[in-house]
């Protein structure tokens, strides 16, 4: 019986693939649980498939699964997951960056009644300027406005309770807010100090030109997490703003009109900003209705209470860094 | 001998049925194939239903299917698949398009693909219809990150499962090719040559331009946006409010800081409705982003070409057949 399953999203590693899994199978040498590597291809145009093949067909702990076309890492993401046994699963990236020996310690203290254990990278192995700095803001962004204050989001090093991944919806590039999103399912997070090495073979395939596409992504994030059971509040709320400018401008044509001299720009403003309002909140009645008609619970709720703990210490100790 | 289903879509256009039937059923048997063809009217034709009731009648590979009223071309490919039984399909036009005697070709190609559809090469047509469809193919590819260089013909080979995957909406089964690529099929794109019979003297009528343009939109739209609605319209809007809310403060701070009169200039009225325009768009993108993660687990986000593990390789269970309430 499976308990652990290692979902391994890989896009171009062919160098990467045969080291991987050696030194997953070396660094779980000692833990006494069941482990599966599912290897998930998402697309490659080098020789990652043949190579990662010939892996899956000689040992039994190790799956391939490849899929049709490049969908990109969520959707990798989420073929693993749904191919995976176990009943924990840890997602890694396929470079090497992140330490297999770090997964007992995720998969121990997910056992200790978390349901998500998000790693972050002590000491990161990147370039400052293109990825620490950039990540360093985007984390702070995404802890404020999601409400869910994750050190490092795009560390792919987590561990997850299947149970509780299956009620979380993942899709477009929503792996980076995989913690915010499962917050919403009342998910229990917690974070652990990982390691992290530099990159050895192959090409980095992030860089800095998502940034616009991470703000709108979080924006939508911030929607569906916060009022995905309540959408006319999110538009009442969007209605604010507008309503109090055509106030204003409306009760300045007044006073123009009471001093006998109409005002078309303030009257013509005011209307149509009060229009704008109308058309908000039309909008978030249609919301509701998407809501109602949603097959199922919009929001899936898996526990009773969530609860956002602070880092636990780490055992692994900064001597142990390589 | 390896029997193929073929869907005829019959919507206005046609040859004679009859001696095409006649022509096709030779030229694929002659191939290695044995055909049935199944007709689908869409809507009332009169003449091509007499034709087909009488060839249905009198020869066992043509079955006739009459829609009710007319669906549209996609509607009519979908009622046809629903009785078909083959694993690999073929859809042809109720014209002669490319060479008869090249059909099999088509089919042979679908050996190594999903997916087979047809760049008419050397074409007859006349410049004014070439200009034409280079426009079109051009526009296709610029929106739809299409790699087909004919959408126009509508001559296609497929196996079963590009047809039980792929979404299709209204009049878009020109766009299979483009769709299915999307959803991770394989295409490729054999030349035949083009019938001599369908070169060029059609024209259209202008409503037949405005529908094309319609569904480029739809598909730009469809393999772009569907997962992430606010990324198409977050910047439209976020612009446009930002635009309108500089345009309010320079109003603001020249009428009451410089005194600058307002009453003769639209400024004022401009900003707000940029403001207001801004807002809307933002929000319909928000909706949207909402619809999609009130249906996102029932959403495809990816197909699984094998599952490849220790001991027999085996293909990914199938999917549940798609039902298609236009077909119905």
């Amino acid at each position: 019986m499976t308990e652990v399953s290692i979902v391994v999203p890989l896009y171009n590693e062919q160098d990467n693939v045969a080291r991987l899994c050696a030194a997953t199978h070396e660094a779980l040498v000692g833990m006494p649980r069941a482990y599966e590597i599912v290897l998930v291809d998402d697309g490659s145009s080098d020789d990652t498939v043949p190579v990662a093949a010939a892996i899956a067909r000689n040992d039994a702990r190790v799956r391939l699964v490849v899929l049709a076309r490049n969908s990109g890492q969520t959707a990798a993401m989420a073929a693993g997951m749904a191919h995976a046994r176990g009943q924990y699963l840890v997602t890694m990236d396929g470079d090497l960056q992140n330490d297999p020996r770090d997964i007992p310690l995720l998969v121990d203290t997910l056992e200790k009644d978390y349901d998500l254990v998000a790693g972050w990278r002590m000491k990161r192995q990147d370039k400052l300027v293109t990825r620490k700095i950039p990540s360093r803001v985007a984390n702070w962004l995404i802890g404020k406005i999601t409400g869910i204050p994750i050190r490092d989001n795009g560390c792919s090093l987590k561990a997850y309770r299947a149970s509780v991944m299956r009620h979380v919806p993942l899709y477009s590039e929503m792996h980076r807010f995989i913690p915010a999103m499962s917050s919403i399912a009342g998910a229990r997070i917690v974070q652990v100090p990982v390691r992290h090495h530099a990159r050895q073979f192959g090409q980095s395939k992030y860089g800095l030109s998502r940034i616009y596409k991470v703000l709108l992504d979080l924006i939508a994030i911030r929607l569906v997490v916060a009022y995905a059971n309540r959408p006319l509040v999110w538009f009442l709320k969007m209605a604010i703003a507008p309503a109090v400018l055509a106030a204003a401008f409306t009760a300045g044509g007044i006073v123009r009109a009471v001093g006998g001299e109409y005002s078309l720009p303030l009257f013509g403003s005011g209307l149509i900003l009060a229009l704008a309002v109308g058309f908000l909140l039309a909008l978030g009645s249609l919301g509701e209705l998407a809501k109602h008609f949603a097959r199922g619970d919009v929001v899936p709720l898996v526990t009773a209470s969530a609860k956002y703990s602070k880092p636990i210490p780490s055992p692994t100790d900064s001597k142990d860094q390589p | 001998m390896i029997d193929i289903d073929i869907i005829v879509p019959i919507t206005g256009r046609t040859d004679d049925l009859t001696a095409l039937h006649r022509l096709r059923g030779e030229a694929l048997r002659a191939a290695g194939y044995r055909p049935s063809f199944f007709y689908v009217i869409d809507g009332d034709l009169p003449q091509a239903r007499d034709t087909l009731t009488a060839l249905a009648r009198s020869r066992d590979d043509a079955s006739l299917i009459q829609l009710s009223r007319r669906f549209g071309e996609t509607a009519a490919v979908l009622a046809g698949f629903a009785s078909t039984k083959t694993e690999r399909l073929m859809i042809l036009p109720a014209f002669e398009q490319v060479e008869t005697a090249s059909l099999g070709r088509v089919l042979d190609a679908l050996a190594d693909s999903d997916f087979v559809t047809v760049r008419r090469s050397p074409r007859c047509d006349s410049a004014l219809r070439r200009g034409q469809s280079y426009i079109f193919e051009a526009l296709l590819r610029r929106v739809g990150n299409s790699q087909v260089r004919d959408p126009g013909c509508t001559v296609h080979a497929l196996k079963r499962t590009v047809l039980e995957e792929t979404p299709l909406y209204g009049e878009q089964h020109g766009f299979l090719p483009v769709l299915a690529a999307n959803v991770g099929f394989k295409v490729t794109e054999i030349d035949l040559p083009q019938a001599r019979r369908d070169a060029g003297r059609r024209v259209q009528p202008p409503r037949h331009y405005v529908h094309r343009l319609v569904d480029i939109l739809s598909v730009f739209f469809l393999t772009r946006f569907t997962r992430r609605p606010l990324r198409f319209f977050g910047p439209l809007g976020a612009a446009c409010t930002v635009a309108g809310l500089l345009g309010l403060a320079i109003v603001v701070v020249q009428r009451l800081a410089l005194g600058v009169p307002l009453a003769d200039r639209p400024a004022l009225i401009l900003s707000s409705l940029c403001v207001a325009v801004g807002l809307q768009v933002l929000a319909i993108g928000l909706i949207g982003e909402l619809i999609v993660f009130i249906n996102a687990r029932s959403m495809r986000q990816y197909r699984v070409r094998e599952v490849i593990e220790a001991g027999a390789e085996k293909q990914w269970p199938k999917p549940a057949l798609r039902t298609q309430a236009a077909a119905d």
